[in-house]
């Protein structure tokens, strides 16, 4: 019992002393400051900024060598640039989040019409096929590794209907087709107008490398400052199967590309 | 004064005595600027019969089609101390002229004079009406069928003077004249644009070029001939010139070039024009068409495409029924369309401002348009069946709204499903 009350004094001496050592810590303990405030919130959204080539694959609706967007158009690539929102409120135990996301894109292929006459490129007018593929997913944002071991890369999958709003012109606006019709006869009867929508499916792969351990405290002061909680570079495999769900009635504006860009998560 | 409330009433004594001493000089300046004769612009201010200019920054410039119609400007006003005296409008045909002296109102005298528009016996208030034609007329340079010879293409001030004068003679006391500094001239269209390139097109003709930038231009028209619609094929649209120009110190006469575009009598040629650079500058030049018209082309530095016209004539202003196309002003390229394939075109750009003046017509290009293909006409005739009619525009919009839609359905019921979540 003696030895106890002896240990309880003990105790009580050395608690005081701990606390007068706290007071002592310095202020400009660097990695206090450095480290910055702890994350507060798990983000549930995340905003992408998408780029990369975009094959239409319009031609593999013809079994010719040369199809009639190669023949127009050359077979190098087009610029596509996009935004996606997801929207990941869901948790999976030891997985991450789970949600839907809305992506909307842009790519446009333009050159010279071709002269019936000679097949030479006009040199007065210009044809252009622009596409804007859209789709709704649901999107698996496997952030539970980073989150629990610290290696900053978030794979990701994202799988949905999509559809390709696609229109096709030329100098004097939306192309016309038909017996009679010019395009200075727009929406004449009979005329087939150059535009129209595709629907398929979306599927990507893909994994976001956070960039917040180039400057942790940057980073957390973002986050503190405007709820983004990390900013990403990230790459994905993007397979747009826009093919009408084979419906010979749908123009086949889809594309297997791979994109990249920037996203933040908040 | 120990009490501090007579002290506060004294300060505010003081203060009124000096705010009503302020009142009284301003009055006092006020009396010497009153004018005996007043051009009212508050209500209905001064009117114009048939310009509408807008918005009203331009509500009072003249422009060329104002003044070759029958639009005038009508002036309310009101007099004051006008028994004996006219009523007198003046303008002064050069703005640094002032009207109220009376050897700038001396028809004989040399130089630049004021004109006057308006004299009748004074009254009390009225309104002076007073034809757009006769006010442009009056300003040195404009003659009397619309034409400004001068060489400003910017909006210029008129300072229209109304006075009570007696017998129009001495000069005129200030308080009996007021200025009207509202109305501007601009009678000239922006300069003419630099057509650098030109090509057929399906039923259209495209053509490119440079000046966008002056000041106020407001947008480009190009001209056609044949004009748009017509079934006839112009002989102007030749296929041989001769051109005799002359260029800042070097002349070249007598050069006969052929237009690769384009044949006399409207039959088809198959080969097609791009034109690369036609200049309008500042020379002369004299072309003779194939059919043997012949037209000079004021303002043009060697029109070098070799392409002219009877009608369409460089570096002078175009007539608006042969416009088949227009622009807006920071375009640098404009499309001729609803053209006949296989007729040949001489066209030419010219720039127009905000209350419609046409400038000078660029130099001219002879282009042909011919049967295009473009992506669609391609697909389609290699099999696809993509497309869509007149009604579609509403189908691409429900794909699009449909996605919209479904994605915020979503948002919807996760978030709904969140607040529960967060209740429990």
């Amino acid at each position: 019992m003696k030895l106890l009350s002896l240990s309880f004094l003990a105790v009580l001496a050395v608690v005081p002393g701990s606390a007068l050592a706290e007071d002592s810590v310095p202020d400009n303990n660097w990695r206090q400051s450095d480290r910055g405030p702890p994350q507060t919130h798990i983000p549930m959204f995340d905003l992408e900024l998408r780029f990369g080539p975009y094959w239409p694959q319009v031609d593999s609706e013809f079994n010719t060598s040369k199809g009639p967007y190669e023949t127009v158009f050359g077979s190098g690539p087009r610029v596509y640039v996009g935004l996606e929102l997801d929207f990941v409120p869901l948790r999976i135990p030891y997985l991450g989040g789970f949600g839907p996301g809305f992506g909307w894109g842009w790519t446009r292929a333009n050159a010279p019409a071709i002269v019936v006459s000679t097949g030479k490129p006009s040199t007065g007018e210009n044809t252009s096929l622009t596409i804007m593929p859209m789709h709704l997913s649901a999107v698996l944002r496997f952030d539970e590794l980073m989150r629990r071991t610290g290696v900053p890369i978030v794979p990701f999958v994202k799988v949905g209907p999509a559809v390709g709003v696609w229109t096709a012109s030329n100098s004097l606006g939306t192309s016309q087709y038909g017996p009679g019709c010019t395009p200075s006869t727009p929406d004449m009867k009979g005329c087939v107008a150059g535009k129209g929508a595709t629907w398929g499916v979306h599927v990507a792969l893909g994994a976001a490398l956070s960039l917040n351990f180039l400057d942790p405290a940057a980073a957390s002061l973002l986050e503190h400052g405007s709820d983004v909680a990390h900013v990403y570079l990230f790459g994905e495999w993007m397979n747009d199967i826009l093919n009408g769900f084979g419906s010979k009635k749908e123009m086949r504006v889809g594309t297997s590309t791979f994109v990249g860009g920037l996203a933040a998560d908040f | 004064m120990p009490n501090p409330l007579l002290r506060f009433a004294f300060r505010l004594l003081s203060a009124f005595a000096a705010l009503m001493a302020l009142v009284a000089s301003g009055e006092a300046r006020a009396q010497t600027t009153t004018s005996n004769i007043t051009i009212n612009m508050s209500g209905g201010g001064v009117t114009r019969t048939i310009a509408n200019h807008t918005p009203t920054t331009f509500q009072y410039v003249i422009s060329q089609a104002d003044c070759l119609s029958a639009d005038a400007f009508v002036f309310p006003y009101t007099a004051t101390n006008f028994a004996g005296t006219n009523i007198e409008v003046w303008l002064a045909s050069v703005d640094s002229l002032s009207c109220d002296s009376s050897s700038a109102r001396d028809p004989a005298a040399t130089g630049s004079h004021c004109i006057q528009l308006f004299s009748a016996p004074a009254t009390m208030g009225g309104t002076i009406t007073i034809p757009t034609s006769k006010i442009a007329s009056a300003v040195t340079g404009v003659t009397a069928g619309c034409v400004d010879t001068n060489s400003n293409t910017q909006p210029r001030a008129l300072s229209i003077y109304f006075m009570l004068t007696n017998a129009g003679t001495g000069d005129v006391a200030a308080e009996n004249f007021t200025i009207f500094k509202g109305a501007q001239l601009d009678m000239l269209g922006p300069p003419a644009p630099e057509v650098t390139d030109s090509g057929p097109a399906d039923t259209a003709i495209s053509v490119n070029y440079t000046g966008s930038g002056v000041m106020d231009t407001q947008g480009f028209y190009i001209f056609c001939d044949p004009p748009k619609g017509s079934a006839s094929t112009s002989s102007s649209t030749g296929t041989s010139s001769t051109t005799s120009s002359t260029t800042a110190g070097s002349t070249s006469a007598g050069s006969t070039s052929a237009s690769s575009t384009g044949s006399a009598g409207g039959s088809t040629s198959a080969s097609s024009t791009s034109a690369s650079t036609a200049t309008a500058g500042g020379a002369t030049s004299t072309s003779t068409t194939a059919a043997g018209t012949t037209s000079t082309a004021t303002g043009g530095s060697a029109c070098s495409s070799g392409c002219s016209s009877s009608i369409l004539v460089a570096g002078q202003v175009p007539s608006s029924a042969y416009i088949c196309g227009q622009t807006t002003a920071t375009g640098s390229s404009v499309l001729a369309s609803g053209l006949k394939n296989g007729t040949p075109y001489a066209v030419g750009v010219a720039a127009f401002d905000n209350v419609g003046n046409i400038g000078p017509l660029s130099c001219l290009v002879c282009v042909t348009p011919e049967k295009t293909d473009d992506f669609f006409s391609k697909y389609r005739e290699a099999g696809g069946q993509a497309g869509g009619c007149a009604c579609s525009a509403s189908k691409e919009s429900a794909s699009f709204g449909g996605l919209l839609a479904g994605a915020v359905v979503f948002v919807a019921a996760a978030k709904r499903r969140r607040a529960r979540g967060r209740r429990r």
